[in-house]
């Protein structure tokens, strides 16, 4: 018989993590396939030897800064690029807003919208990669994708930073005029109002005051909920733990949901966002966005292009082939040179551009997608049939043309109609396509077919009332 | 698809993709790859270039794990040289493509025209100069092979307008005289929506005719007339082009045809 309390310490210790004797903790840090070897330390390092030259296993490597040792410290020239390797691989590991494609050895980073991230298979752009998306029509559903892109890695860069510092792992480069874009940011959904309430209502109850104390001590907080209801919630917090795939926790930071009716708060500043004019001579910008990107070393760098050859914004000269084809042919090379850390998004409306522009344009980025809005008449019959549910009507079509990685490679990924999209207050959602059937119309149909049927027309209903009349008179 | 039956590339009358007597005199030959976005060239543009080292294309029709294990045979040419210039693609594109062939990289050359061109080599320079600097590049060997992928680029990179004839006298004839075979790839999309008679349409409908005119041989790469499908990637077409054989012994002439291919996971299968 014992009387010792179940929380009691044996021996005065301190209370440790269960560990077996001779092994390390296991600890939590994410582990990017391929990559966990390497930041164990212990793992052998994937090292390819020609000709007798230890060659690192990927370019990004083969341009790491060595170092020179110190005199009479000499490291051996394999353990220096091990340490170093180590290094660089942590940053990966590390970053919030990278994770293994599913579908390729490729890193990829969030586009801010989840669905558009599933549209391009790698569940994200892979790191190197640029994705232009287009728009029919004179909407602006692009600049939602936009702002979204751009939301993610202000997000990413805040995840383990305090704001105002200097550091942070990704920074935004975007090429436009309009300096107002870093405020119209969205901000994360934090929920629904009536969520958003309770979290503050529980803030204000946390906080320290002479009321809140008397309160807490007067009524415990499990005392407030109904017992029963209490463990239900329990019941559901549970089942719910279940369901989360091994994904969402493993990456948990990966991508967020924006509000598009808020604004982040506190607004991107410079050490977040760097602007650069796109109009300014070629050699200038080149520099200036090569510059950026060498003094935010150790960053993932997401280039934007809001607005790509917007009448308001480009002088007629960039409408020209060796105008905007060149500016895009220097970025794409950055983007390349660049390729473990850089990816870039723009946008553009198809309708402001030649085909030969267009086709040229879309040439040189290694993905794209379409977005054709819906025409007056078809979102006036979605609303009709969806009337019991009006979060259920689609916006427009949305078509893949290029897929990232598989295009290049010279699969046919061109999906045409297969998507539909719509933008939320919450979310830019995406999903397949396919025409929805009108219950009204089934209604009217059958009641046409009513009318059809009628007595009046029908001449053998004649021929039954006239019967009925007959044997009434 | 298992049940299909894979169908070997051939391309001239000798059963080859080239021929091998194609580059061994002093002819120059041209040869024109055509593709879409939709369809991009690079496993065709790989099966040519291990024809032209090997003789033989490995890769083509045998599966993304079973390239692993083929033992390349020597280069039927070891002293001649092959050269792969790219205006879209940098070096490590094409270069882990050919490592996963297990190409010997002592086989080819890759220039980057994609990598820093812009600020190095067309900014502020005459189109003369651009052109003679680009042309340096290219080793001076008639048994080469040479593989410049979309030249139209430099339609808009020259600072100054570039015309049709310019790219053609002053770049792309003296390259086919340094080499024996120079195969053009370049992408025809434009040609399919652009009906409009501007001057830069022009001006590249008027390089892509002399394309077809100097060509011993056209290969084009397009998506299906229906749309997307599981088991087929598109259609490769072969058509005779402007030029004639008639300088090579043996009386060899193309064939014309045309495959349908399945290209998934780094592996391309052709059929009929």
């Amino acid at each position: 018989m014992s009387f010792r309390k179940r929380g009691e310490v044996l021996n005065g210790r301190e209370p440790t993590s269960r560990t077996i004797p001779g092994r390390e903790p296991l600890n939590n840090a994410r582990r990017i396939p391929g990559t966990a070897a390497a930041a164990n330390g212990r793992a052998p390092v994937i090292r390819s030897v020609r000709g007798g030259q230890t060659i690192p296993p990927t370019a990004r490597m083969a341009n790491l800064n060595m170092g020179t040792p110190q005199p009479g410290h000499t490291i051996p020239k394999e353990v220096a690029s091990e340490d170093e390797e180590e290094e660089e691989a942590l940053d990966y590991i590390n970053h919030p807003g990278i994770r293994p494609s599913p579908v390729s050895a490729n890193l990829v980073t969030s586009t801010g919208s989840e669905d558009l991230d599933k549209v391009l298979t790698h569940l994200g752009l892979p790191l190197g990669n640029s994705i232009l998306v287009q728009e029919q029509g004179t909407t602006e559903f692009n600049s939602i994708l936009c702002k979204l892109f751009a939301a993610q890695g202000i997000v990413h860069n805040r995840l383990d930073t305090v704001p105002g510092s200097k550091s942070g792992n990704t920074h935004l480069i975007v090429l436009s005029l309009n300096q107002g874009f870093a405020k119209e940011l969205p901000g994360v959904y934090k929920g629904s109002r009536k969520d958003v309430k309770k979290s503050m209502i529980s803030e204000e109850q946390s906080k320290l005051s002479v009321q809140n104390l008397n309160e807490q001590k007067a009524t415990p907080q499990r005392y407030k909920d109904f017992k029963i209801a209490w463990k239900y919630k329990f019941a559901d917090e549970k089942k719910a733990g279940k369901d989360i795939s091994n994904n969402e926790t493993e990456y948990k930071g990966y991508n967020h949901q924006f509000d598009v009716t808020s604004r982040m708060i506190p607004a991107p500043n410079s050490s977040d966002i760097t602007f650069i004019s796109p109009i300014q001579p070629l050699q200038n910008v080149i520099t200036q966005v090569e510059r950026t990107i060498k003094t935010h070393d150790h960053k993932l760098i997401r280039i934007i292009i809001p607005s790509l050859l917007h009448p308001a914004m480009y002088p007629p000269k960039m409408f020209n082939l060796n105008g905007i084809i060149a500016l895009l042919h220097g970025l794409r090379s950055i983007v390349k040179k660049f390729e473990s850390r850089c990816v870039l998004m723009g946008t553009i409306s198809s309708d402001f551009v030649t085909p030969l522009l267009l086709v040229q344009i879309e040439n040189l980025f290694d993905s794209s997608i379409k977005l054709e809005p819906f025409p007056q008449e078809m979102l006036q019959f979605l609303e009709n049939v969806y009337k019991a549910q009006p979060n259920k009507v689609q916006h427009g079509l949305l078509h893949v043309l290029k897929l990232p990685i598989f295009s290049e490679r010279g699969e046919m990924r061109v999906a045409k109609s297969e998507w539909a999209f719509r933008n939320g207050r919450k979310r830019f959602e995406i999903e397949e396509w396919s025409i929805p059937v009108d219950d009204a119309d089934d209604d009217s149909n059958k009641k046409n077919e009513q009318s059809m049927n009628r007595p009046e027309d029908d001449p053998s209903s004649k021929a039954k009332k006239s019967t009925k009349i007959s044997l009434e008179y | 698809m298992s049940a299909v039956q894979k169908q070997d590339l051939t391309i001239f009358s000798d059963q080859s993709i080239i021929p091998k007597n194609l580059c061994s005199n002093e002819s120059h030959n041209v040869m024109l790859l055509t593709s879409t976005a939709a369809t991009q060239p690079l496993w065709l543009i790989n099966t040519l270039v291990e024809s032209s080292i090997y003789g033989h294309s490995y890769s083509l029709n045998s599966s993304a794990s079973s390239t692993n294990t083929i033992n390349h045979n020597k280069p039927i040419n070891p002293t001649s040289s092959l050269t792969i210039a790219s205006f879209a693609h940098n070096k490590s594109f094409y270069k882990s493509s050919f490592d996963r062939l297990k190409i010997n990289s002592n086989s080819y050359k890759i220039l980057d025209f994609l990598t820093d061109f812009t600020m190095n080599e067309t900014l502020g320079k005459p189109k003369a100069k651009i052109f003679e600097n680009l042309l340096k590049l290219f080793p001076n060997d008639t048994t080469s092979t040479i593989i410049l992928e979309q030249p139209e680029i430099l339609f808009s990179l020259m600072g100054d307008h570039l015309s049709a004839n310019e790219l053609i006298e002053s770049f792309l004839k003296p390259l086919i005289k340094k080499c024996g075979l120079l195969i053009i790839v370049t992408s025809v999309e434009l040609y399919k929506l652009d009906y409009s008679m501007t001057k830069d349409v022009t001006e590249l409908i008027r390089f892509i005719s002399f394309c077809f005119h100097v060509s011993l041989t056209v290969l084009s790469l397009q998506p299906l007339q229906t749309g997307r499908a599981k088991d087929i990637t598109g259609s490769l077409k072969i058509t005779r082009g402007g030029a004639t054989l008639d300088h090579l012994s043996g009386k060899i002439h193309v064939i014309e045809n045309e495959y349908l291919y399945l290209n998934e996971k780094d592996s391309t299968k052709l059929f009929y």
